[in-house]
């Protein structure tokens, strides 16, 4: 389910994606920047990082990588020139180093002691320089039976440790991030990715012989594109071109510490680890994405464009570093510079609240997300560290209010887990007294009751009620709880259920299922409604059990089946008789439940849902009068072919798409050329 | 914030006494790096670094006939090529539109031939194909005559056969440069496309002599000369007035914000700063002129900047209806756009040779044609936008979300009162039907969600007796898809390959009025503005879109859409209606302007670009009073109001009563941050800090402003009050005064204000 929701997600940022054009007349920068929305959502906000000026030097030609070390020097692997380039933090020139050596630089690393540590593919070696220049050593592919002999070893990325190792991302190097130590001896592979399969690879291996699949294009995990190490030895790596698990934070034993949710680009070329725990990830199409220490996405900004010479935006964006003081820089290897950036006085407050914030001083840090959120009152993060500061102070209230606002479910169930619990607290004495007392009147009332009857009346009355055609039939419903079985006879030979009875549920079903859609507590809500129009969800919901009763009716017609359109009408609806019951309750229960007895509403959903389907097994089965054998067959069929009917009923639409557009434009060149 | 603390009053001798407003309380941790570039960038305006004499270069009059003489100038000219010298005789300096030896240069024929020649064409021969000539090419026919202050020359090109005529004249201080309309003979098939007029006018070479040039991107910005710096790929290259919507559109990148427009049809090259400066003023053939500017290292090592003209504008004609599969043929207009060249070259020299002394010459010229006026009345200097309504899509219908009833802004301005902040005005936005997105060009009814009529004129008047001038937001350009006033394509701008002009915002489409349409429009309006009381209205899009419109049977040419546009204008504000508010006005509107509201705080950050300098604001102030964009959306707040102090203008707050996030899914998403209650405090802030400011210097204009020290700024005002800006994280010291860091100092003159 949740994996669904992710995806569901996913697809409703597309949308907005699609949907969100420039039109902007308040920044001064070339650039927009975005963060994520409270609804998950790209929305502009203030300029986070400051496009203030270019390093440009006419040794520099392409540069592929850099490098920033504590004393804010900048190294630079430049393929063009050959060498690597070093500036000092006023992007002065200091030297450069590896000229003659290095034959293609697209690596640079710098580990203790100023030792440069350079990539270079062409060369199928890295590099290790003092500060000075002075070549000291070169590791070449190591010669370990647990590398692999038909492995390549042509080194990309790089990066060191504090204990000299080195990790390397070489090309094709599908096993993982290649580890040797600080005496070029292989260590193993580390944080490998893994392989995805797709649907049609799956189905491909499935009818494919095993020579058949040798032969075929090996399906073999991407290797990553960019690499940093912080000073606790966490790896980050960036994989271009892969869907989920672009972004990792590997812990020592290779672990992702980032949840799946991410919100990451498809194409990440190289990563960088901030001075407060965040890191940026910079895109081949030229975004620079932020993130802190736990994945969520702070900023985004940077565009791309090929023939626009402007600052902050880039024509191949390649490497990206980051100062001490946080200033950024991004390598442009067409344009042959470096692009600096400097944080704002937002970001920068930003970055205060939250260094504040991951120490787990909420309440320090309320300030500055205060005027983060006077800045952009849509800020995510911002909403979820004040609610972690109002919950601290205790006041639940409107910790509750900034979860919501931010959407944070997790927050969400524990400020009211607090909150009920104050309110049980206070109230459970009352309520108590008050349910001892109902019971007490109850059974005073039945035994007066007994000696006399009181409520004589009222169970005639009742009774005359049940007998109305349309109050039984709708009561048949109960029924099915007790005797499955039976109902379906009624219903199939007795005609104790009619038409209206059907219809009636139909829109009860519908009625509830919005019901349960708006209502379902904040915790445990799909929010579906806002998402989606109305108009959508009522055509899905009855165009999906139209197509059910139908393609059942008709499948069974040419399988024998016994039950009329009216019967599989009939059925249907009552089958759903657990859900009909047990929907309301359900949803109302979701209300005053937290994340800790979720397993309360899930349980019950399930159990819900599984009963219907039980039911409605049972209803194919005794409707067409089937043997077990031809219900399952059935069922299958049913599937397959509202599978079919959609595919078919899709081609259609994209076909009379095309006539129309056809005809439109001949309607539109007449009338040009005429 | 900003307490008052006056220095030393010994100094009573000088004319000058110095406040400083030093900042006291220093609360906010602020982790800004001391040492950062950004001073250096091309956001602000650089130190002036040389100081030697120029050496003049392209000085020799050998080949030269001196052809007129006043007091200021002498005019000397090429026979052969046209090209001419102009002697400075204030102080010897020769101005040339050519190179002396180009024989020593890395230029190859073409290339000198277009130096040399006063103009170079294109155009299509008779077999359609493109070709350049220059006057010097083919040697054209040249009748050369003396005229009284100048000559005019009538020349045949030697293969185009296309006639034109150049004249050229003194006037006091400048040369004015014209090439007639009406002289203009293409033979046969012949067609011109285009026309350089003395390219190379002031071109020098890579940094021989230290300056700049001056282009017109955003509030104006300067390319210093220099030889190893960032590389030019493509020239500056800016139609005046933005690229014609009705010839072509360019789609750029969603996450790259449009460059800025220029705004005004000027350049200018200076040849050491406070020595020699050569300012260029299109007057005549500004709408299809466009602005080209060359660094030395792209196509030749000189530094050059020019106007270019544009007889037949090449377009794309799609030829298949899937505008993706991208197949169009390449076309010029068949008719030839219709308009006189006529150029200013002003000559400059010592205090007046900058950016500053341009703008000054170009305000001069602007009040001589009766543009600008001094302003005399008193304005407010402070902006607040509201928005009433905006537009939410939904199933069936489209429903308003009310941000603010017009009935709460007396509310708000008694609030803002209440604590001091008396000086502002209101524009209210999105109080047409359906709201801000709904239903242009239709305005009226008043939205019914926002309030009835009676309490539109009840606002009024109570806001009236506040003397808050209230506007009311409105536009004669922009049509929403979908509006019921828009049935028959008729009232749409067409381009000229026949498809509607349309643009999108947020993914909402909207179309362009034809410029007559608008006319229309607004005669009709101009009532209903009445019955509503409307007195006062801020038109956007009407002062800054300058289109043509190919619609068969009534086409607009850009000179005719600039009259409608300006005809829009003066119908809106004649009678009832005071001067309106524009957005963002182009020149030709600016006469019809009470306020300029956006003006551009910066330029396009284009990398060759070395300053950014105030050169709009320069021009206007003291003329037409200038807001800024809206603070709201500032990452720098220190930052961003100190450069309100720097440019004289006005901050403005686009505000909401409501929440902003109910914008979430309407077409003003991106108005993230806009309730009045977050605001407040700031707007009490700001206000403050320009009451203690630019309040001292109303209706006064700018006279200089110097760069006293990396990211430290000086602005001297006509009553002698000037600023000291202080960009930087470092106290700047002066031998009488210290500006805090991030802070200003304000030195009154003897005849200020207060």
């Amino acid at each position: 389910m949740k994996k669904y929701k992710t995806h569901f997600k996913l697809l409703l940022i597309m949308i907005s994606m699609i949907m969100m054009f420039p039109a902007n007349t308040y920044a001064a920068d070339a650039y927009k920047t975005y963060t994520l929305s409270v609804d998950g959502e790209e929305i502009k906000t203030q300029t986070a990082y400051e496009a203030v000026g270019i390093l440009s030097n006419d040794q520099m030609i392409k540069p592929e990588n850099l490098f920033i070390d504590q004393n804010n020097k900048i190294y630079v692997a430049d393929s063009g020139s050959k060498e690597i380039i070093i500036f000092n933090q006023f992007g002065k020139l200091i030297k450069t180093i590896g000229k003659g050596i290095l034959e293609k630089p697209v690596g640079i690393s710098v580990g203790v002691d100023h030792k440069l540590y350079v990539a270079d593919v062409v060369k199928e070696t890295v590099y290790c320089f003092s500060s000075e220049g002075k070549l000291l050593a070169e590791y070449e592919k190591p010669d370990s039976p647990l590398f692999g002999k038909g492995q390549p070893f042509k080194p990309l990325k790089l990066s060191v440790d504090g204990r000299g190792n080195m990790y390397i991302i070489g090309e094709g190097a599908a096993n993982g991030i290649i580890q040797l130590n600080k005496d070029g001896e292989f260590l193993g592979y580390f944080g490998a990715n893994r392989a995805s399969t797709s649907l049609y690879q799956t189905f491909k291996n499935f009818v494919m012989s095993k020579t058949g699949q040798r032969k075929g294009f090996m399906n073999v995990p991407i290797a990553s594109t960019g690499i940093d190490i912080d000073q606790r030895g966490i790896v980050y790596t960036v994989t271009n071109g892969l869907e989920s698990d672009a972004i990792k934070k590997l812990n020592v034993a290779g672990t992702n510490m980032l949840p799946e949710s991410v919100y990451s680009t498809k194409s990440a070329i190289d990563v960088v680890v901030g001075n407060q725990g965040n890191f940026y990830v910079l895109s081949s199409d030229g975004y620079v994405y932020e993130y802190d220490s736990t994945g969520n996405l702070l900023f985004k900004f940077g565009s791309k464009e090929a023939n626009v010479q402007r600052q902050g935006i880039f024509k191949q964006p390649s490497g990206i570093g980051v100062d001490t003081k946080g200033n950024l820089y991004i390598a442009d290897a067409e344009q042959g510079i470096i692009h600096i950036f400097e944080p704002t006085e937002f970001t920068n407050k930003l970055h205060e609240g939250l260094a504040y914030f991951e120490e787990g001083l909420y309440v320090k840090s309320q300030k500055y997300w205060q005027e983060v959120l006077q800045l952009n009152s849509s800020f995510s993060l911002a909403h979820i560290a004040m609610g972690q500061a109002y919950y601290k102070q205790q006041e639940y209230k409107d910790s509750l209010n900034e979860f919501k606002l931010a959407n944070n479910r997790e927050g969400y169930s524990q400020s009211f887990w607090e909150i009920r619990h104050n309110l049980l607290e206070k109230h459970t004495g009352k309520v108590l007294s008050f349910i001892i007392l109902a019971i007490f009147i109850y059974y005073l009332v039945r035994y007066i009751n007994r000696k006399k009857d009181y409520f004589h009346g009222i169970k005639d009355k009742f009774n005359r009620f049940k007998n109305i055609k349309l109050v039984s039939e709708l009561l048949l419903i109960f029924k099915l709880f007790r005797h499955p079985m039976d109902t379906f006879y009624d219903i199939k030979k007795l005609k104790k259920a009619s038409f209206l009875s059907a219809t009636i549920f139909y829109l009860l079903f519908f009625i509830e299922y919005l019901i349960s859609l708006n209502f379902t507590g904040f915790i445990f809500n799909s929010e579906l409604l806002e998402r989606f129009s109305l108009f959508l969800i009522i055509s899905i919901f009855f165009g999906a059990l139209a197509l059910f009763v139908i393609m059942n009716y008709l499948i069974s017609t040419i399988n024998d089946g016994e039950g009329s359109f009216k019967n599989v009408y009939i059925g249907t609806i009552y089958s759903l008789a657990p859900y009909l019951v047990f929907s309301i309750p359900v949803t109302l229960l979701s209300r005053v439940i937290t994340i800790n007895e979720s397993f309360l509403f899930t349980f019950t959903t399930q159990l819900m849902v599984g009963w219907s389907l039980l039911i409605l097994f049972i209803m194919i089965k005794e409707i067409h009068n089937f043997t077990i054998g031809e219900t399952i067959k059935n069922i299958l069929l049913t599937l397959f072919s509202c599978i079919i009917t959609v595919v078919v009923l899709f081609v259609l639409y994209i076909l009379l798409n095309q006539v129309i557009d056809f005809v439109y434009s001949v309607i539109q060149e007449v009338m040009v050329r005429v | 914030m900003y307490k008052k603390i006056i220095l030393s009053s010994s100094l009573l001798l000088f004319s000058i006494q110095p406040n400083v407003y030093a900042e006291k309380n220093n609360d906010l941790i602020t982790s800004v790096n001391k040492n950062t570039q950004k001073y250096a960038s091309n956001q602000f305006t650089q130190m002036e670094v040389h100081k030697n004499k120029v050496k003049n270069q392209n000085s020799s009059l050998s080949g030269f006939e001196k052809i007129a003489e006043n007091e200021k100038l002498k005019l000397y000219v090429n026979s052969e090529s046209l090209s001419i010298k102009v002697k400075n005789k204030s102080n010897g300096y020769v101005w040339s539109s050519t190179l002396d030896h180009m024989e020593k240069y890395k230029l190859n024929s073409t290339w000198k031939q277009f130096v040399d020649s006063a103009i170079t064409i294109d155009y299509l021969n008779m077999q359609g194909k493109l070709r350049k000539e220059s006057i010097t090419t083919h040697s054209a026919n040249i009748n050369l005559k003396k005229k009284a202050n100048g000559f005019d020359a009538n020349i045949t090109f030697g293969h185009a056969k296309i006639k034109m005529k150049l004249s050229v004249q003194l006037t006091e201080n400048e040369i004015v440069v014209s090439i007639p309309e009406a002289n203009i003979v293409e033979m046969g098939k012949v067609k011109i496309v285009s026309a350089n007029v003395y390219p190379f006018f002031g071109a020098s070479k890579e940094d021989d002599i230290p300056g700049y040039l001056f282009v017109p991107d955003g509030s104006g910005a300067l390319i210093r000369y220099e030889k190893n710096g960032v590389k030019m790929e493509s020239p500056y290259s800016a139609t005046v007035y933005g690229e014609d919507k009705g010839i072509s559109s360019t789609i750029q990148s969603e996450d790259t914000n449009e460059s800025y427009k220029a705004s005004i049809p000027v350049f200018g090259v200076v040849h050491g700063e406070h020595q020699n400066a050569l300012l260029g003023i299109i007057e005549d053939g500004d709408n299809y002129a466009r602005i080209d500017a060359y660094k030395a290292g792209l196509s030749t090592e000189f530094n050059w900047v020019t106007s270019h003209f544009t007889y037949r504008y090449t377009y794309k004609q799609p030829t298949s209806k899937n505008q993706k599969s991208g197949k169009a043929m390449d076309l010029f207009q068949k008719k030839r756009n219709k308009f006189d060249i006529k150029l200013h070259y002003r000559i400059l020299e010592n205090e007046n040779a900058n950016y500053v002394g341009m703008a000054k010459s170009y305000q001069s010229y602007l009040v001589k044609k009766g543009v600008l006026k001094k302003k005399t009345n008193d304005s407010p200097m402070l902006r607040l936008e509201f928005l009433g309504g905006e537009k939410k899509e939904g199933l069936f219908w489209d429903s308003v979300v009310s941000m603010t009833p017009i009935s709460d802004l007396p509310k708000y301005a008694n609030q803002l009162e209440s604590v001091g902040v008396d000086d502002f005005f209101i524009v209210y936005k999105g109080w047409n039907k359906n709201g801000l997105t709904g239903s242009f060009p239709k305005k009226f009814p008043f939205e019914r969600k926002l309030g009835s009529k009676s309490e539109v004129k009840d606002t009024v008047k109570e806001l009236k007796q506040k003397d808050v001038p209230l506007y009311f937001y409105t536009d004669y350009v922009k049509a929403y898809e979908g509006s019921s006033s828009l049935f028959g394509g008729k009232n749409i701008a067409k381009q000229v390959n026949t498809k509607a002009i349309m643009d999108e915002e947020n993914g909402y489409n909207y179309y362009y009025l034809h410029p007559e349409k608008a006319i229309s429009d607004a005669k009709k309006d101009k009532k209903k503005y009445k019955e509503y009381a409307m007195e006062k209205l801020a038109v956007d899009s009407n002062g800054n879109e300058l289109y043509s419109a190919f619609n068969e049977r009534h086409t607009s040419s850009r000179d005719k859409s600039k009259k409608s546009a300006n005809k829009v204008l003066s119908i809106l504000n004649s009678g009832d209606v005071d001067k309106t508010a524009l957005y963002q006005p182009n020149v030709y509107a600016w006469g019809m302007t009470e306020k300029y509201l956006d003006i551009p705080m910066g330029s396009s950050n284009y990398l060759y670009v070395s300053d950014t300098v105030p050169f709009l604001q320069i021009v206007l102030k003291g003329y037409i009073d200038y807001y800024a964009p809206f603070s709201n959306f500032w990452s720098n707040q220190k930052e961003e109001l100190l450069r309100l102090i720097d440019y004289g203008a006005y901050p403005s707050f686009y505000l909401t009563g409501n929440k902003s996030y109910l914008l979430s899914e309407t077409p003003s998403r991106d108005l993230y941050t806009s309730e009045y209650k977050t605001w407040k405090s700031e707007i009490v802030k700001q206000n403050d800090a320009i009451q203690e400011s630019l309040k001292l210097v109303k209706n006064e204009s700018i006279v200089s402003r110097e760069v006293l020290n990396e990211g430290v700024v000086k602005v001297t005002y006509s009553n002698n009050t000037s600023f000291i800006i202080n960009y930087t994280n470092i106290p700047f010291k002066t031998s009488s005064l210290t500006v805090a860091a991030k802070d200003f100092a304000v030195m009154k003159g003897e005849n200020s204000n207060e």
